[in-house]
């Protein structure tokens, strides 16, 4: 019956074709509003995000993997994870942005279909193994993204971070044109079931080509996910971009890249043990150099969204440590740590954006002296964040680093567990510094006198707070689910 | 592969080479744009003529690369679309394009 595969198909895109749609729908409500009408949009944009989280988790719930989209879009629960993470980080930074955007004098409306927009991008990214959707979700993803990280274009800071972002951004995006160029006249293939089948027969036109094309895309990659050393842009863009929407790519673009990365890599390339060791090879070493520098460079920060964009790095770092791992091993814990990296790093930058005024260095350290006595609530939820992105039990960053920990030592890369530990301990010193200014310095600038928390602001902050607490007390609650994800990643050979 | 694609594929090579150079080492940001844009043009010329010397399709090649590069032809239109936007932003704050004068954030 065709009428039947066709809602099927439908509903397995779903996640992805939702947030498009209504994406849309609110580009047509922003020329049709004034700007102080504008604020319905935000609720209007509220209520579809929160639909974008329950439409995936409805499906993790009822369905069974399905394919949609004349057979392009796969609705696996790698995908559906990944969805519910970004709708999540939209979500909570949608929460604050009228707030923000109001106190830098730019309420723009076209925020808020950009976010669809972005969030539409990644959807497509994970849900496809083809490598020319895995681009154009990609671009749908950045070029909206770069809109946004400019959206305040009265100040300088805002622009200059666009503009490293587009310039980078696109740069690797032509590395990955060209790899996928160098790996389709390798394979004949855009698949990654067509090209993992030809690196496992072995028949390749040319093998340096297909290697060649491979590093491109890592490479690519790797700047998307801030690896040392293609992550200089990743500073400046975080501290320059609006915080609401440093919090959702923070997040949100992290998540997607590691979930192409997971598909890439061992559904295309783990077939043959001589391209496999290569690319594992590879990893290793930028994991090692990511981890260790990314939380030296972050000690020395005293601006919080630069110190926590050199965290993104080095959590980047040991995230890759669960991608080199074999795909039974490391997928659910990848995607655990994506999580729980979701709430923490969100609920941390929304706290942020309260503090932010108009001026250069609010972000800055001593902005935090004595929140606890100001702020009681805001101060053990901002924590409760750094605490979890150390990793201190029972905390969820405990657990998703313990998880990739494990993944390393069983998968035989000791020697990279074991600089994830000192990288670890190294990283303890800068987190614990916002936590001793926060509980145990006399307050001393006015800023927090005069902080305001809005309702939507502590809705967001108490969401992540209860993400990063319930995933570290009870993580079987999302483990268990997972532990099976590989299967639709990519058959073991 | 007989010899005219391989030589499509080494000028591609290079282009993309050139390309990557001048992103590298130029300070204005139109002529990074533009860098960028041979960059893509190379993978384009890459995919067009690699899906033409592929075997298959009787002897006239796979079609798939060429639907590839279409659509990379129209990504890179809206990406050079925002780009030139966020140059023209920066422009109406600091009167040039010269990424070395956008220093408050270091690069």
């Amino acid at each position: 019956m065709a009428g039947t595969e066709l809602m099927l198909d439908l509903r397995a895109m779903m996640p992805t074709l939702f947030p498009a749609v209504y994406g849309l729908l609110l580009l047509i409500g922003v020329p049709l509003l004034r700007r102080d009408d504008q604020r319905w949009l935000w609720y209007i944009a509220v209520g579809g995000m929160l639909v974008s989280t329950l439409v995936p988790i409805s499906l993790l719930y009822t369905g069974t993997a399905s394919q949609g989209g004349m057979e392009m879009l796969r609705c696996d629960p790698m995908a559906l994870w990944l969805d519910v993470m970004f709708a999540l980080a939209g979500l909570m930074a949608l929460l604050v942005m009228p707030t923000y955007l109001r106190r830098v004098d730019a309420y723009r409306g076209e925020v808020f279909p950009l976010m669809f927009f972005a969030v539409t991008g990644m959807s497509i990214m994970v849900a496809t193994e083809n490598l020319v959707l895995i681009f154009i979700g990609l671009e749908v993803l950045s070029i909206a993204l770069y809109v946004i990280t400019g959206m305040v274009r009265e100040q300088q800071r805002s622009v200059e971070a666009a503009l490293k972002y587009f310039l980078l951004g696109a740069f690797s995006t032509a590395l990955f044109v060209y790899g996928i160029a160098l790996v389709y006249g390798a394979t004949a293939r855009f698949d990654l079931v067509g090209i993992g089948s030809a690196v496992i027969s072995g028949e390749v036109f040319g093998m340096p080509m297909l290697l060649a094309g491979l590093a491109l895309i890592i490479v690519a990659f790797a700047f998307k996910i801030g690896a040392v050393p293609f992550h200089f842009w990743v500073p400046d863009v975080y501290q320059g971009a609006p915080t609401p929407v440093t919090a959702f790519m923070a997040a949100g673009t992290k998540a997607a890249a590691f979930g192409v990365l997971l598909r890439v890599l061992h559904a295309g390339f783990s077939g043959s043990a001589d391209v496999s060791s290569r690319w594992v090879l590879t990893l290793s070493v930028l994991a090692v150099a990511t981890m260790l520098i990314g939380n030296l460079l972050a000690l020395v920060q005293d601006r919080l969204k630069r110190m926590l964009a050199y965290s993104s790095v080095a959590h980047a770092g040991y995230l890759m440590l669960g991608l080199i791992a074999p795909i039974d091993v490391g997928a659910a814990n990848v995607l655990f740590y994506l999580l729980v990296y979701t709430f923490m790093t969100v609920g941390a930058f929304v706290v942020i954006s309260l503090f932010e005024e108009d001026e250069e260095d609010a972000d800055h350290l001593s902005h935090f002296s004595g929140l606890f006595q100001r702020r009681p609530l805001l101060a053990i939820a901002m924590g409760i964040f750094m605490l979890s992105l150390t990793g201190i039990p029972p905390l969820g960053g405990f657990v998703g680093k313990y998880t990739i920990f494990l993944a390393a030592v069983r998968s035989g890369h000791v020697g990279l567990a074991v600089v994830m530990g000192v990288a670890a301990v190294i990283g303890a010193a800068y987190y614990l510094k916002v936590i001793v200014a926060m509980f145990f310095r006399a307050p001393e600038r006015s800023v927090i006198d005069n902080l305001e928390v809005p309702l939507p602001a502590a809705v967001a902050v108490a969401l992540a707070v209860a993400g990063t607490v319930i995933l570290g007390v009870a993580p079987s609650l999302v483990l268990g689910p997972l532990s099976q994800v590989h299967a639709g990643i990519a058959l073991l050979p | 592969m007989t010899d005219a694609p391989s030589a499509a594929l080494l000028l591609s090579s290079l282009l993309f080479a050139v390309g990557a150079f001048g992103v590298l080492t130029r300070r204005g940001a139109i002529t990074i744009l533009m860098c960028i844009e041979i960059m893509l043009n190379s993978a384009n010329l890459a995919l067009i003529s690699v899906s033409r010397a592929l075997p298959g399709n009787g002897g006239s090649g796979l079609v798939d690369g060429q639907v590839m590069a279409l659509f990379v032809l129209a990504i890179a239109a809206a990406e050079a679309a925002v780009g030139l936007a966020i140059v023209i932003a920066l422009f109406r704050l600091k009167g040039s394009t010269d990424i070395d004068l956008a220093r408050l954030l270091k690069w």
